[in-house]
């Protein structure tokens, strides 16, 4: 494979590559096209073979084909590395506007009260899902389009992944997110701590639920309509 | 500074009739109401709040690389130099504990706490400063009432009358009283100019009408209401009424006597003073009835093992350590704004009131919760307002980070009432005297800078 350097202009928005296509179902779609920056891609001899996204702070490398199989971990440590190279508090919030547009629609059907995330200054719905191969997926939705931003971040983490690693996700380590919310506080207004206590519980939840049933002595057909299969699995 | 760039706006039409159904914020009249309201209040050469700005000393930083512009008042105000001199003045030189002391240092510090009582009494008119009774806030005193007169008071069938517009310390303290003595809550709705409304509260009325808790500025529709109306109606049924001053102690002259309300509550933190302290104005004979609230130190008389009793009020009421250097604080807050005057704060800040409202009608998409301002309809120095299709978090926080600008966003203690208005959460600007022209002029520009860029984002 040809070495890449991909350089974009700084008000622009780099590392879409990042970005699993999985995670996009349904971001196939023409504003997603639209929002596409200006990409201007050179060959880079004599390099290693990664496949490098500057931006106007920082490079973030990643090994070619390695996205699609990143475990949560993985994730975080990008998430968390390219909102660490946005060193204006603006270009942070723009970042997650950017990813608010991104979120994959909310089935209306799943905005019930239950599905409220506790905590948070503006509304948001979570739905958590698990499938017949114990991957958890999820879905949400807010009325604020920073608070969408930072679901569709922490969607991005954790969709699809093992319930254990999403259990897993320390506050700690996506502090760096702070988006107008200064320092480290336990504020009420931590919209996406809110969210990740809610997904990480969920999950646990969700888990419980299906050991219970799997460990029920009458016998279940396989494809139980307690397991919900995700889109595209 | 003004940061980012001003994009010029896209042609919306003003009077956008999905924003809201009162959607003429800038008759013409509003606009000669506020010139001649102008024309009347001579500042002089220099704005009250350009000549005590320097008594700030917070007021002068910068937040993510812009000046500050405070404008979260109604949330906590800031405190001059003399108010934090005297606290540190206290803990440095006479800090002792008070009342029982025999040495000097004990003896001026309880000399200087009972002389802050007295300038809060003074403050407000009581007659005595036996009627003040020293609290944590405004939300402590409310719930001192509640406990203490509220459990006494009340039994099964008693009605209490609120507002659908209260904080919720004025509403949730007496929905746990309701539960314990069988008393009935009753709700005022808002009228047509979105101000609770003041006949259905006379109708309301009624013999059973035990007490009214009502508020004298409202924190999120920036009404007035007419407490002295309010309490001859209350008092021809014998009913008692406990106004929250919260928003109208710190911004004009509120005088207990003239008033005659029964009970009133304010918080040091809001006029000015430190946090940590705030007050219940009683009327004597109401005091003298009530049984203690917080049992402990400083509120008995004699301590045995099967009983105890009590000291008069307003020891009764004050269990335990106070905060001494808060209290004191608060004494200095208010020596600082009878040294300006109270009504001239109130004048200056009625222009200003009339100037942010004024501005605010510009930008456009923008919903002004409360009433329109007129000659017979004064607003407090604040709105809160939506703006269509922004979340008000999202305002708050790019207006901090790009622009310095601090407001507050969310339901400002008063959920009923956003449900009331059809919103979860409203954006509020407020101000304090010590806030100038040209802080409403940095935030309109970084309010319409705000809303091109969520706008260009859709």
């Amino acid at each position: 494979m040809t070495p890449l350097s991909i350089t974009t202009t700084p008000s622009t928005l780099p590392l879409l590559c990042i970005f699993d296509k999985h995670y996009f179902p349904t971001a196939q779609d023409v504003r997603l096209n639209l929002k596409l920056p200006r990409l201007n891609i050179k060959p880079k001899s004599g390099s290693r073979n990664f496949l490098v996204v500057s931006s106007c702070s920082t490079k973030v490398q990643t090994p070619p084909g390695a996205t699609y199989k990143q475990g949560v971990s993985d994730k975080v440590k990008l998430l968390v590395s390219e909102f660490k190279s946005l060193t204006e508090p603006i270009d942070r919030v723009k970042r997650l506007l950017y990813y608010a547009a991104m979120l994959a629609p909310f089935d209306e059907s799943a905005r019930l009260p239950e599905n409220r995330v506790k905590g948070c200054a503006t509304q948001v719905w979570l739905d958590a899902r698990i499938d017949k191969n114990g991957k958890v997926w999820f879905r949400a939705d807010s009325d604020s389009e920073i608070s969408k931003g930072f679901c569709s971040c922490l969607i991005w983490v954790m969709d699809g992944a093992d319930p254990e690693e999403v259990i897993g996700v320390t506050a700690e380590e996506l502090a760096e997110l702070n988006v107008g919310v200064h320092g480290k506080v336990q504020s009420r207004v931590n919209t996406w701590q809110n969210v990740l206590i809610s997904m990480r519980d969920r999950t646990a939840a969700l888990v419980a639920e299906r050991h219970v049933k799997l460990t029920h002595p009458l016998r279940r057909p396989p494809f139980s309509s307690v397991l919900v299969s995700s889109d595209g699995i | 500074m003004v940061e980012g760039v001003f994009v010029k706006l896209p042609s919306f039409p003003f009077l956008n009739p999905a924003v809201s159904p009162s959607s003429p914020n800038c008759r013409l009249g509003f606009r000669r109401f506020s010139a001649s309201l102008s024309a009347v209040v001579k500042e002089g050469s220099v704005s009250l709040g350009h000549s005590t700005r320097p008594d700030f000393p917070i007021l002068h930083q910068e937040v993510n690389g812009s000046k500050l512009v405070y404008l979260d008042n109604a949330a906590t105000s800031q405190k001059p130099t003399a108010v934090l001199k005297a606290l540190q003045n206290y803990y440095e030189t006479y800090n002792s504990n008070v009342h029982r002391g025999i040495h000097y240092l004990s003896a001026k510090a309880t000399d200087e706490y009972e002389l802050a009582r007295k300038k809060v009494a003074a403050f407000i008119n009581a007659s005595d400063s036996t009627e003040i009774v020293f609290t944590r806030n405004a939300t402590e005193a409310i719930n001192l009432v509640a406990y203490s007169w509220g459990l006494s008071n009340l039994r099964p069938g008693s009605e209490i009358i609120l507002s659908i517009a209260e904080h919720h310390s004025a509403i949730v303290p007496w929905q746990t009283i309701a539960q314990k003595t069988g008393a009935i809550l009753r709700f005022v709705s808002l009228d047509e100019n979105e101000v609770p409304d003041v006949e259905e509260l006379r109708g309301m009325i009624s013999e059973r009408t035990e007490l009214v808790v009502v508020h004298h500025v409202s924190n999120v529709l920036g009404s007035v209401l007419p407490i002295e109306d309010i309490v001859i109606w209350a008092h021809a049924v014998g009913a008692k009424v406990l106004v929250d001053a919260c928003q109208s102690v710190p911004h004009m002259v509120v005088d207990v006597q003239g008033l005659d309300a029964d009970f009133l509550v304010a918080s040091s933190h809001k006029m000015c003073g430190p946090t940590g302290v705030g007050f219940l104005f009683g009327k004597s004979n109401l005091l003298l009835d009530m049984p203690p609230f917080l049992g402990g130190g400083e509120m008995i008389s004699d301590v045995f093992l099967d009983h105890s009793t009590y000291a008069e009020p307003p020891s009764r009421f004050e269990a335990g350590t106070p905060a001494i250097g808060e209290a004191i604080g608060l004494g200095a807050a208010i020596d600082y704004l009878s040294g300006i005057g109270m009504q001239k704060i109130h004048d200056y800040e009625m222009e200003l009131a009339n100037y942010l409202y004024e501005k605010l009608c510009s930008v456009p998409n923008i919903r002004i919760y409360g009433p329109k301002p007129s000659d017979n309809i004064h607003r407090a120095a604040l709105c809160s307002f939506n703006v269509e299709n922004i979340h008000p978090t999202d305002l708050a926080t790019f207006l901090d980070q790009q622009h310095g600008v601090a407001i507050r966003s969310g339901h400002h203690c008063a959920q009923p009432l956003h449900r009331h208005l059809g919103v979860n959460a409203s954006a509020r600007a407020s101000l304090h005297f010590y806030n100038t022209r040209e802080d409403v002029d940095e935030f309109i520009r970084s309010l319409d800078d705000t809303v091109s860029f969520f706008n260009s984002f859709k």
